[in-house]
């Protein structure tokens, strides 16, 4: 003989009509699916950003006039941006008060033809006496400093280089490189890049094949001095050296995070309507269950049963429809942020990404939120039935 | 006894030279005796007066060079009639033009005016007021800057969409209402308006913060655009010359906004407003000469000394009120054009009036112009 309890008879009431509980559970699974995704989305960005920055490990960057943002699209995207300004600006900068320590790099974008045999690829040349921006992940690649025709592949070239990299000597401005190993991945726009040391630059300025020129560099990455503000310093370099602009490692990715500022606030109000949508879609049909069920109600008060027991079986229903649908909703918006996130741009250039920690949290933000409206649409049905008095629910027709 | 006395003379000579010669490195800072320098300061704020300042400049005095000597006020309309807007006329020092940064909510529809003041009697010669255009979609922010012709005064709106409006001077009727359309910027596209006339009234420099992904998103950078003079009063706007100059794109920590400007009156330098910053900026090429960076308060307004050789910053600043409780004053800098470089300390010719009790301890300024002696 089957025994009843109130988990089973909340199931037998919600098959009883299961179609209206999938239009309830699928309204809920929307709901938090997109709030899933937007937080998701929204989160990654942001995070990644900050991340990138930090990973930079400057506090200061300073770049040729007018680069700012050739500067953050190398720096934090995938994009080929060539800019350059003369290497003695190195010592106007070194003299500049709070300046700790600095280091340079030259960024050049290969080219198909003749001089390359590789597709156009983004490299990095780098002053290892002075460096602290490369260093750190070429002693876990290689655990040595690179030699004068080698070079290393960021994260992601490797394999935008193509199959087989690795075991061929690629000719890079008429100049032949050794593959030495990948680095590991960064987050940065740096991971598509190919690092070299900038001995090699004269053979490749002696090439005559790049747009690069003596004496050239294009970035200087400065860490201040403690107890100095970063800001304050990178206007005292700008103030001293007209040739430059600076940006603060604060304000890196500035332009992704004002477009990032208009996308929550569309994220806010669309999550904050379905909300709305969906408390008034729970509310509607508990207040039909309620009324459908006013007689079965009455038999059960009249048999025994407190007040406790109905608003149990009708919190339990609930909470099986809440939890269902939340559980959905975060299946979808899991899938939908990781998957179809990087089908956007924003995304795609900037590498962003949670960790699994990240995600678990937000889907038991979602989890938390979705049940929560479920509960709050359908209190109000379930407090007027459990005061409804037994002999009046019987005698209703 | 003349042998002795020659001798005397020639020793005390020699003796005096290898002293002066020997104590005075080439690297040790001279106070040397610059020029002195005074006038009368109209400095536009947001209470519908100007303050009016009596001002010395010692450029040899490293920590005080500029001395407020005498503090007044040229009300034009008080509470109603916020301003950032001072221009004396080319024609007669005795008049000031100005208009207004804030609609007059006491008008209907919340009219903006424009005007002109006698500097000796501080009598409104003239108040016009009008509505807003129809096009203006956002207008928090209205008259700043202006510039004028020999017969006409052009205020320059920051609102969106921005516009330089022609006015007759003697009139003070509106002539033109000259939209942006005409220069390929699109609505939102540029952020604050501002602008002025060469020193021989031939051309106008407009200023627009270069704001591509829309207004108010501020990128630091800024568009110099050189236009005909003869052109925009007749209404049209004719391009002679563009250039970017380039800032700190803005966060919390503040930013590059470009506000009022002066030119040198040998026309040979731009002095360009920045809020964090200030420009020197070469007039013929429009490239940047010198970033005046960091500063004590945000930049609004740089006015040359007649020579060229100095400038008087406007800053808005921190500064404490009669009961020692924080506000915004508004200050002057002096900045070194030869050295390019800040001179001393910032002296207050807002909050030194403003303390008196009942004063708002907010004494917001913008734009001043001046007079010299």
């Amino acid at each position: 003989m089957t025994q009843f309890t109130f988990f089973t008879v909340a199931l037998k009431n919600l098959n009883r009509k299961s179609f209206r509980t999938g239009v309830l559970i699928s309204a809920i699974a929307l709901l938090v699916s997109l709030l899933i995704f937007a937080v998701s989305f929204t989160m990654s960005v942001a995070a990644s950003l900050h991340k990138a920055s930090e990973r930079l490990g400057a506090d200061l960057v300073v770049v040729p006039v007018g680069a700012r943002s050739g500067a953050e699209e190398f720096l934090l995207e995938a994009k080929n941006t060539s800019f350059y300004m003369k290497k003695s600006l190195l010592e106007r900068v070194r003299t500049v008060e709070g300046v700790e320590s600095m280091t340079y790099q030259t960024y050049l974008s290969s080219i198909n033809g003749m001089c390359c045999d590789i597709m156009p690829t983004k490299i990095v040349a780098f002053d290892q006496e002075t460096d602290f921006i490369i260093k750190p992940w070429l002693q876990k690649a290689v655990g040595r400093e690179l030699r004068k025709g080698e070079a290393i592949a960021g994260f992601g070239t490797s394999e935008n280089l193509g199959l087989g990299l690795l075991e061929v000597e690629p000719t890079i401005f008429n100049n032949r490189f050794k593959m030495i190993g990948v680095l590991e991945q960064t987050g940065t726009g740096l991971d598509n890049a190919l690092f070299m040391t900038e001995e090699n630059l004269f053979g490749i300025i002696g090439s005559g094949k790049s747009p690069l020129h003596a004496e050239e560099i294009s970035i200087i990455f400065i860490k201040v001095k403690a107890g100095y503000d970063p800001d304050y310093v990178g206007k005292l370099i700008e103030g001293e050296i007209v040739e430059v602009d600076v940006i603060a490692r604060s304000g890196m990715g500035s332009r992704f995070l004002n477009i990032l500022a208009d996308i929550n606030k569309i994220f806010l109000i669309t999550i904050s309507l379905s909300c709305v949508l969906t408390v008034f879609l729970v509310w509607a049909i508990f207040s039909a269950i309620a009324n459908e069920r006013a007689k079965e109600i009455g038999i059960m008060r009249a048999i025994g049963a407190k007040e406790s027991h109905i608003v149990k079986l009708f919190l339990l229903e609930v909470l099986i429809l809440g939890m269902t649908g939340s559980v959905v909703g975060m299946i979808a918006g899991t899938y939908l942020s990781t998957w179809l996130g990087e089908s956007f741009s924003l995304v795609k250039n900037i590498s962003a990404n949670l960790s699994v920690i990240q995600q678990i949290l937000i889907a038991i933000l979602g989890l938390i939120i979705g049940t929560g409206i479920c509960i709050t649409g359908a209190m109000l049905p379930i407090n007027r039935i459990k005061k409804m008095e037994p002999l009046l629910a019987i005698k209703e027709e | 006894m003349k042998k002795a006395i020659f001798t005397a003379l020639a020793l005390s000579m020699m003796v005096g030279g290898y002293l002066s010669f020997s104590t005075v490195d080439s690297n040790a800072p001279v106070a040397n005796a610059a020029k002195q320098y005074s006038g009368t300061m109209y400095v536009a704020g947001m209470g519908g007066h100007f303050a009016v300042a009596e001002i010395t400049i010692d450029p040899s005095n490293t920590s005080d060079p500029i001395a407020v000597e005498e503090l007044g006020m040229l009300d034009i309309g008080g509470q109603t009639h916020p301003t950032h807007d001072a221009r004396i006329d080319v024609n007669d020092p005795n008049i000031m033009y100005w208009s207004t940064y804030k609609t007059d909510d006491r008008k209907p529809d919340g009219q903006l005016h424009v005007g002109k003041s006698n500097l000796k009697t501080g009598e409104v010669l003239k108040d016009v007021a009008f509505k807003l255009p129809t096009r203006v979609t956002w207008s928090g922010a209205n008259y700043c800057a202006s510039g004028q012709s020999k017969d006409s005064f052009m205020p320059i709106s920051m609102a969106n969409d921005g516009y330089i409006d022609v006015f007759d001077k003697a009139t003070m009727k509106l002539k033109h209402r000259v939209f942006l359309d005409e220069l390929g910027i699109k609505s939102g596209e540029s952020t604050f308006a501002h602008g002025i006339n060469t020193p021989d009234m031939s051309k106008f420099l407009l200023t627009v913060n270069h704001t591509p992904e829309g207004h108010l998103k501020w990128t630091g950078n800024t568009r110099l655009i050189m236009l005909d003079m003869k052109a925009l009063e007749d209404g049209h706007l004719k391009k002679l010359a563009e250039s970017m100059i380039t800032g700190k794109p803005k966060d919390a920590s503040g930013g590059t906004i470009t506000f009022r400007q002066f030119f040198t009156q040998d026309g040979k330098y731009i002095l360009q407003s920045g809020a964090d910053r200030g420009y020197l900026i070469d007039a013929n090429t429009l490239k940047v000469l010198d970033e005046i960076t960091p500063l004590p308060g945000e930049n609004h307004d740089i006015i040359p000394t007649p020579d060229g050789k100095y400038a008087v910053m406007t800053l808005r600043e921190k500064g404490t009120d009669y009961c020692g409780e924080d506000g915004v004053d508004g200050t002057l800098l002096l900045y070194d054009i030869t050295a390019r470089k800040t001179i001393g300390k910032s002296v207050s010719v807002c909050l030194k009036c403003h303390k008196t009790e009942g004063a708002t301890n907010k004494a917001i300024l913008c734009g001043l112009d001046g007079t010299w002696k």
